[in-house]
Order: structure tokens, then sequence, then C-alpha cells
């Protein structure tokens, strides 16, 4: 792959960092606040596009080294799979931002400025993640990423709150350490630790230290993709005001451990070295263990954004065994998963958060009759649901297809009656919802759609849904992006040469 | 320069420390102005000092023209004027800070001319002590000025009301009792080789190899030094000196005081002692006792409810953590405890200034006083958020490349020690999360009704700003510090920390 030196992965990385402060010093005025953050995702956004066409070609906008520490630099690099996840993130923040200002505006939320200058040093953190070239900007930007969202997650500041804003500091950060601990192992046993296809772990040490290091490694990124039994926090995190809940689930926390999870599995160790130490198969029952025991969860769950939480740990646990199955097409469709999740679920969460803006309601057995007061909100809602349960046409359906081949690829019968049998548990929580929306009878006529602000987002991000699971090539080519990148994971994977992409 | 400055570097605190408190006589304004003028000057020396090792290499200097082995000779190398520059840096943060008079544990209230230039001298005095450890070449010279720097900090602590008397009396004996056990260590050495000058020293030490006096003075030196820099279990002095000792004080001595000790271990023990059977055994025991010391000093940092006292057993466990380093010896490992040094310096001096002044200001030392400063002071706080997570090891903050080095050092070392040593470094910064989140969630989530820890109505507090200039500035300009060393790891590291190779600090020549 051709590396083209540029300024511009540092530009998309550092947009939202530079908005901080002066997010912080317009906390008087509202709009120039607003403008800045708007401003910064223009900024992020134009970047990875403007990185994309150097990808479709099949070359990558590296930046220059930054002197970090001995043989290990601050370096960020735009290949396909950090391309995806950044444009994914850009076009979710700009919608996630406009959605913040009507959803703090319209229920009086404190903390306004503060909320805003953490949200761009989260998305900014989540970039830097997509971006990172090696382990060590990697970790540094996961740490970050932890730190910039605490506020978001603590924002209503109450004794219970801040209890759960513990909790999620206790996994993250203890996750984090590990992290560290095993970046550090890592950079001795292979310096420079640069993100390989194919993994760069081969070889440089014995088989009983590299299981542990990768022990070590996946519960360092597993804990932020709520790999069970790292989940608890997740669900505790809801206290957080929606569109945060939204952010972490489809852009930044939790998807960058999900993301941290491929790029472990195939930039780090690889599918080759993965299957030679025996560690394919536990990862992958892990993330099915860890599918049937949060949709199970899910179904349980009354309270609506806990049983979007549950079911986020369920999704992403897809990516997880993408990650471990390894053949190219499972890692195209975990990669592709990333994407379709993330515009599935913030559509989801979004719609949760106009409920509870219009009418003050979190609970599922709360929302009858709503859908004909809030149609727009609730046919996005659809969208989302019936995506998430793999339904053909939406984006969600392509990621699992393709996780289901690349599962035979390997063999593992398995993986295919799990897809099956989860997309079933997923109608079977998301559908209820719908139900109680649309066929019981309302019992508050005065119910509205909330402002503009509360429903263009949500129907925005469902529309962008519906296109990338009809044409999944067009635009950003999301899909192109997440075959190449399991491509060049294959190109340096020989056991897996023979099945897989056409 | 080369023939000036060393000199200038030790006699000017000396001299200053007999001027200032005269200078009293006049007014504080120009007490103020002559002290911080003279600390400004000795780090102007340091910092030529430190230029002109960089550049043309070691500066050796012999006081009053007689030459070593028998005149006493000053050392200036990448080390020894790296700790210098960092003590002369931090005593013109405590000296802008000593305007700041009236704490709860610390000066009286209504410090009259006299007392502020006799604390001034004696910050000054403990200033040259300290420089005297970093530069001197002579054991016994080195002994003087142990005891010059310890008197110093005597007086600084015991200026503190209340219990600071009780706490520089406890700080007497141990710092006594190190100070007697070196010398006897020196005495020793004195016997058994005919010398006190280190490069002497060095070249006939392999001779009395055999010596089992050699091994009982490497004891007695190793235990003196140890008890100065705290290292666990010799660290009971520590923390009770670090609260009771007046905020500005307390800055500087918690930031730079232990690891001039440490410094003279290490340029002992690694570097003077570092051919010999006993050494490498002390230095081996160094290394276990410093694994120890992280993990009790954090635990029992954990467990304290007064935030000057959470910090002070986070000193221990630091110390430990500069001492892993010290007794791995490894180039790398050398670097992290030097980078930590540094690293936990600025940020220690940072949140000691930060602490003692919330202290007086909120009228008490738990976390929930904390509560609520967020809001009424945002840029103080952000500071000793910034110091904060250095100290827990976040990136981009110096902290976080400090631990890097000495994590990579302890891979690189290997064996049991090395594992334990690696363990210890993550299990310290788990520990420091919860001790310094604890705080920092009060400062900036809570408000100051629902801490769980403070009786009693807020609106009692004395008015005020959080902290008053002469301890704002010191903080701010620290965290500032903190993250551009953060920033900057990489030339820090290869620019402004020395080479350690086999046993000789040389200060590396700068990189193309």
């Amino acid at each position: 792959m051709t590396e083209i030196v540029s300024l511009r992965p540092l530009l998309a990385v550092g947009a939202g960092l530079a908005v901080v402060l002066p997010i912080l010093l317009s906390g008087r005025r509202p709009a120039l606040r607003e403008a800045w953050t708007f401003a910064a995702g223009a900024v992020q956004l134009g970047a990875a596009l403007s990185m994309l066409p150097a990808a479709f070609a099949g070359a990558a906008h590296t930046s220059p080294a930054l002197p970090l520490l001995p043989g290990m630099p601050l370096q960020f690099r735009a290949d396909p799979l950090g391309l995806l996840f950044l444009t994914l993130s850009s076009i979710l923040w700009l919608a996630t931002s406009s959605y913040s200002v009507g959803y703090l505006r319209s229920l009086g939320l404190r903390h306004q400025t503060g909320y805003f200058a953490a949200f761009a040093a989260a998305v900014a953190a989540a970039a830097g993640v997509a971006l990172a070239a090696n382990l060590v900007t990697f970790l540094i930007c996961y740490e970050v990423l932890t730190l910039a969202t605490w506020p978001l997650v603590v924002h209503k500041r109450t004794a219970g709150v801040l209890g759960s804003g513990r909790s999620y500091l206790a996994y993250t950060l203890i996750a984090g350490q590990l992290l560290l601990g095993a970046v550090v192992w890592a950079g001795a046993l292979a310096p420079g630790a640069q993100f390989t296809p194919g993994g760069f772990l081969a070889g440089a040490a014995s088989d009983g230290v590299l299981r542990v290091l990768f022990v070590l490694l996946l519960i360092g990124v597993g804990s932020k993709a709520a790999v069970f039994p790292l989940h608890g926090w997740l669900p505790a995190a809801m206290v957080a005001p929606t569109p945060v809940s939204a952010l972490l689930h489809a852009v930044a926390v939790v998807k960058a451990g999900a993301f941290g999870v491929l790029r472990l599995t195939g930039w780090v160790f690889g599918p080759d070295l993965m299957h030679d130490l025996g560690l394919s198969l536990p990862l992958a029952v892990l993330a099915a263990g860890t599918i049937l025991m949060a949709s199970l969860r899910a179904l349980g769950e009354d309270h609506f954004k806990r049983r979007l939480a549950y079911s986020t740990v369920s999704q992403l646990s897809y990516i997880v065994l993408g990650g471990a199955i390894g053949t190219p097409l499972a890692l195209a469709g975990a990669a592709f998963h990333i994407a379709a999740h993330g515009f599935l679920k913030i559509t989801l969460f979004f719609c949760a958060g106009s409920v509870y803006a219009a009418t003050g309601r979190e609970h599922i057995s709360q929302l009858s009759g709503l859908a004909r007061a809030m149609p727009f909100t609730f046919a996005a809602f659809a969208v989302g649901a019936l995506g998430m349960a793999g339904m053909p046409l939406l984006p969600g359906f392509i990621s699992k297809w393709n996780l289901a081949l690349g599962a035979l690829d390997d063999h593992q019968l398995w993986v295919v009656a799990l897809l099956v049998v989860s997309g079933l548990l997923n109608l079977a929580y998301y559908l209820p919802i719908l139900r109680i929306a649309v066929f019981e009878p309302g019992d508050d006529r005065r119910v509205r759609e909330p402002s503009a602000w509360l429903v263009a987002p949500p129907v925005f991000a469902a529309l962008a849904a519906i296109v990338l699971g009809v044409a999944p090539d067009a635009g950003a080519r999301f899909w192109f992006l997440a075959e190449s990148a399991a491509r060049s994971v294959a190109a340096h994977a020989p056991q897996f040469l023979t099945g897989g992409l056409p | 320069m080369r023939d000036v400055l060393p000199g200038l570097l030790v006699a000017l605190p000396l001299m200053g420390a007999a001027l200032v408190p005269l200078l009293a006589a006049l007014s504080r304004r120009t007490t103020r102005a002559a002290a911080l003028g003279l600390h400004a000057a000795i780090l102007a020396a340091a910092l030529g000092l430190f230029g002109s090792a960089a550049a043309d290499g070691p500066i050796r200097y012999a006081v009053g023209g007689w030459p070593g082995p028998w005149g006493i000779e000053l050392w200036f190398d990448g080390l020894s004027t790296l700790i210098a520059v960092l003590v002369a840096g931090m005593a013109c943060f405590a000296s802008f800070a000593q305007t700041f008079g009236a704490d709860r544990n610390g000066a009286a209230p209504a410090s009259t001319p006299l007392r502020e230039g006799l604390l001034r001298g004696a910050l000054l005095l403990l200033v040259g002590g300290l420089l005297g450890i970093v530069a001197t070449r002579d054991v016994f010279n080195l002994f003087v000025f142990l005891e010059i720097s310890s008197l110093a900090a005597y007086t600084l602590v015991a200026s503190g009301e209340g219990r600071g008397a009780v706490a520089a009396f406890r700080y007497l004996l141990a710092g006594t009792a190190a100070g007697s056990l070196y010398l006897f260590g020196v005495g020793f050495l004195y016997a058994l080789t005919g010398t006190l000058n280190m490069d002497d020293l060095a070249a006939r030490l392999p001779s009395v190899e055999a010596d089992a006096a050699l091994t009982v003075a490497v004891v007695l030196i190793a235990v003196g030094l140890s008890i100065k820099a705290a290292l666990f279990p010799l660290h009971g002095w520590l923390p009770d000196t670090y609260v009771y000792t007046p905020t500005p004080a307390a800055g500087f001595i918690a930031a730079v005081m232990a690891k001039v000790s440490a410094y003279a271990l290490l340029r002992l023990l690694g570097e003077v002692l570092a051919g010999t059977t006993a050494g490498a055994v002390v230095l081996e025991i160094t290394l276990w006792l410093g694994i120890l010391g992280v993990l009790v000093g954090g635990i029992l940092a954990v467990a304290q409810r007064a935030v000057t006292r959470m910090l002070a057993w986070s000193s221990i466990s630091a110390m430990g953590m500069i001492l892993i380093g010290v007794g791995m010896g490894s180039a790398l490992a050398i670097t992290g405890a030097l980078f930590h040094m540094a690293a936990h310096a600025l940020a220690k001096g940072c949140l000691f200034f930060g602490a003692g002044g919330i202290r007086t200001s909120e009228d008490g030392d738990e976390p929930g006083r904390w509560a609520g400063l967020g809001s009424r002071a945002p840029w103080t706080l952000a500071a000793l958020t910034v110091a904060a997570l250095s100290m827990i090891g976040i990136p981009p903050t110096a902290g976080f490349f400090s631990k890097y080095y000495l994590l990579s050092a302890s891979i690189e070392a290997g064996g049991p020690a090395g594992i334990a040593a690696f363990a210890a470094i993550i299990l310290s910064s788990l520990l420091a999360t919860v001790y310094f989140l604890r705080v920092l969630e009060a400062a900036w989530f809570r408000t100051p009704g629902d801490a769980p820890d403070v009786a009693g109505d807020p609106a009692s507090r004395p008015p005020g700003p959080v902290l008053p200039r002469p301890l704002a500035v010191p903080v701010v300009g620290l965290a500032v510090l903190v993250l551009l060393t953060g920033i900057f790891a990489r030339p820090f590291e290869r620019h402004v920390l020395p080479d350690w190779e086999s046993g000789t600090a040389r200060i590396s020549a700068p990189a193309p």
C-alpha cells in the first residue's frame, strides 16, 4: 500500500481537540459555542472525506512521525479500517451535535459548556483511536477518550450518577492500565509495535507469553467493547444524557473498544497467529456467549435506554466474533458492522431521547400509542430496529450475511445458527416496543413531536442507514473500505487465502 | 563561565541565607525582592552549568584552588546539573509562594517581617544544602551539606503552627539518625581507603574489596541515605513532616528533598561503589524495598481521609518508584527514575501548593472540602487536575512517560524482580486512580452541600479566593511544565536527561 505523508490525519484528530478551549471560553455565548462544535465537526468530516480518494486508490495518508518514545512515534495513518471509523464518527458527530443542541435546550440541562467541550475532546480522541498507527498512539488516545467521557457520563451530578461514573471509570481505567502494561510489553517484543495487516507479533516470543499478552490486550480493549464479563459499566452508564449514550454506543467509547478488538485480532496478532495459539475459538465462544446473554437480558429490561444498551453489548460482539473468526469475509462483515451499527444504534438512541424530551418517559411500557403522536420518530425507530435484526436492504443484513459466509469458510456452522437465533432474539426485544407504540391506545393526546433539532437527526440517520443498506458501496463506500481492510489482512494471512473474497 | 558558576551555585544560597534575614530590617518588599532575585540567580547559575556541561562536558571545580583528592571538588555532569536545575527551579516557585503567609497549619497568622525574613533565609539555606549535596565530589562534604539542608528543613517544618513542632522533632530524630549512620559509613570508608574523594575512592575500592568492613560501610551509607529518601520501611518521618509543614515550604520539601537523597544514593551506590559486591547486593535490596514501598505507599494513600496526608503517602509510593529505577540500574531504568524524579517533583509540588492553599481557604483537608471548587476556580483546578493525572500516569502528562520508561526497564530486566516491579507499577497506578479521582470527582462534580465527609454549613467557609496569587501562580506554572514535559517527552529524554552508561553519568552529546 502506498503511503502519502500528509497532515490530514493530524487535522482530523486535532480539529476536535483544538476547539475544546474556545468552547470553554465562549460559555456565555451559546451560539458561538455551538458554532465551534459545528466548525470542528465540519473540518473533521472534510479531512476524512479528503482522505477517501487515496484509500479508494489503494494508498493511505500517513502523518509525519512525531517523536514520543524510543522507537515509538506518535503517528496517525488513514488505512481503510481507520478511515471507515473516522468517516463514520465525523458524520455521526455532526448529527449528534445538532441533536444535543435541541436536547439540552429543550430539557434545560445545566453545564452545557462543559458538555460540549468534553464532547469535542471525546470525538477527537475517538478519531485518534481510529487513525492510530501504532499501539502507543492507540493507547494514548484510548486513555484520553476514557477521561473525556467521564464528565459526560456524570453530567447530572447526583450521587447515584456519580456512582455510575465511578463504575465506568473503574472498568475502563483498570483496563487501561492493563493495556498500558501490555503495550509496553508488546513494544519490548516487537520494536515500534506498528499496526500491520496480518499482525506483527508472530515469532516475537514464546506461545505462553503471547497468550498472556493477548489476554491483557483483550481485557484492555474488551472492557470498553463491553465483552462479557466486562460489560457491567455499560447499562449503568445509561444515566448519561441521551445524546451522550448515543455517542458512547455508536461512535466513541464502546465502538472504539470493538474497533480495538478488530485491530488486536487483525493488525497485532493476525488471524494466523490467533489460530496457531488456539485463541480464535475461545474468543469466538466468548463473543457468542456475550451475544446471547445480552440479548436475553435485553428481553427482560423495561427501561428504554438500558434495553438499547444491552442490545449494543450484543451487537458489538458481532464485531468481536468477526475478528475472532478472522476469515476475510468475516473480517469485512465485522468492519462493516462498525458503520452499520453506528447508523442504526444512533437512530434508536435519538428516538429514545426524543421520547424522553417530549414526554419525560423512560420505560417501554409507557410508550403506548406514542407512534401516532410522533410518527417521524417512530418511523426512524422502526428502521433502526429492523436493521438491527438483520432485515435485508438494511445495513445490519450485509454485515451478518458476510459474517455467516466468513464463518462457513472456516467451517464454523454453529456461527450461522447463532446468527439466526440472535436475529430472532433481536426481533423479540425490538418488535414489542413498536407494538406498544403503534397498536396500544395512547393515554395522552397532548404529546407532539419535539422540535426539529430533535426530529431531523434520527430521520437523517435512518435515511443514511437505508442508503447504506441498499447501496453499501455508494458515497463514502463503507463496504469498499471494510472489504479492503479485510483484504489487506488476508494478504498477510496465507492460511486463509483459499476461501473468501471474490 | 565554567570557572565562576560552580562556586556561585553553592555560595549564592549560603550567603543569601545570611543576608536576607538582615534585609527584613528594611522592608518586607526588599526582603521579598532580594530573596526572589537570589533564587532566580541560583536558577540561572544552575541552567548555565547545565548548558555548559551539555555542550563542553562535565566540569570539575576545585574549591579554593585545592585540587582533589586532598581538596574538596565539585562535579557537574549531566546528572548533577539536572538535579540542580530541578532544585533551583522548585525553589523559585517556593520563594514566590512564601509571600503566602497565613496557613492554618502554617506560618503564624500575623507574620512579622523578621519572621518572614528568617523563613526566607531558611529556604535559601535549604537550597544551598541541597545544591551542595548535588554538586560535591567529596563524601564527607556531602555529610556536611546533608546536615545543613536538614537543619534548614527542621526550621521550616517547625515554623508550622500546632503539630509542626512535633513533626519537626520527629523528622529531626530520623534525620539525625540518618546523618549519623551515613557518617559512620564514611568513617569506615576513610579507614579502609584513606580518601574521601569519590573518584579516588572508586579507584581504591577494588584493593579492599575483600574486607568485611567495606560491607558495613556500604550498608551504613545506604541505610542513612534511604532514611532521608523515605525508602520503605524507613519512611515513618515523611507523612507528618509533609502535612504539618507550612504550605510554601511543604511544596518545596515534598517536591525535591527526598529526591536529592535518592540522587545521592544513585551517585554513591550506582557510580562510586558500583564495582563492589556489597553495592550490588544493596541495590538489589533497594529494588525490592522500592517495590514494597510503591505498594504500601499507594495502599495507605487510599486509606487517608485528608488530602495532604494522602499526597504524602503517594510521595512514599513515588519514591519507591524512583528507587526501583535506581535499584535496577540499567540505562533505561535510570532514565525512568530520573524522568520520574522530574515528573513527580513538578506534579507533587503543584499539588502540595494547591492542596495546602485549599486546606486554608476551605478550612479543612477532606476531599469533600474540594466540592464545587471546579466551578469557583476552574483554572486552578484544571492545573491541579493535570498534576493529579500525571501522578496517575495518564497521557499526555509527564507521569505517563516516566512510568512507561520504568515499565520498559522492568520488562527488559525480566526475572522475578522485573515482573514484581512491573506489576507493582501497574498496581500503583490503579491505586493512584482511586485516591486522586476521589478528590477530582468532588472538585468537579459535587456541590458543597452533598459531600458525604464534611459536616457543617458550607456557608461558614471563610471568604476570599480559593488560592491566593502567591500559590495560584506556582500551581498553574508547574502544571504547564508537567504538560510540556509530557508533550515533549522524547526531546526531554534525549536532550535533558543524562545518558547512564556503565556506572558513569554523562550528558549525551546533543543529538543532531
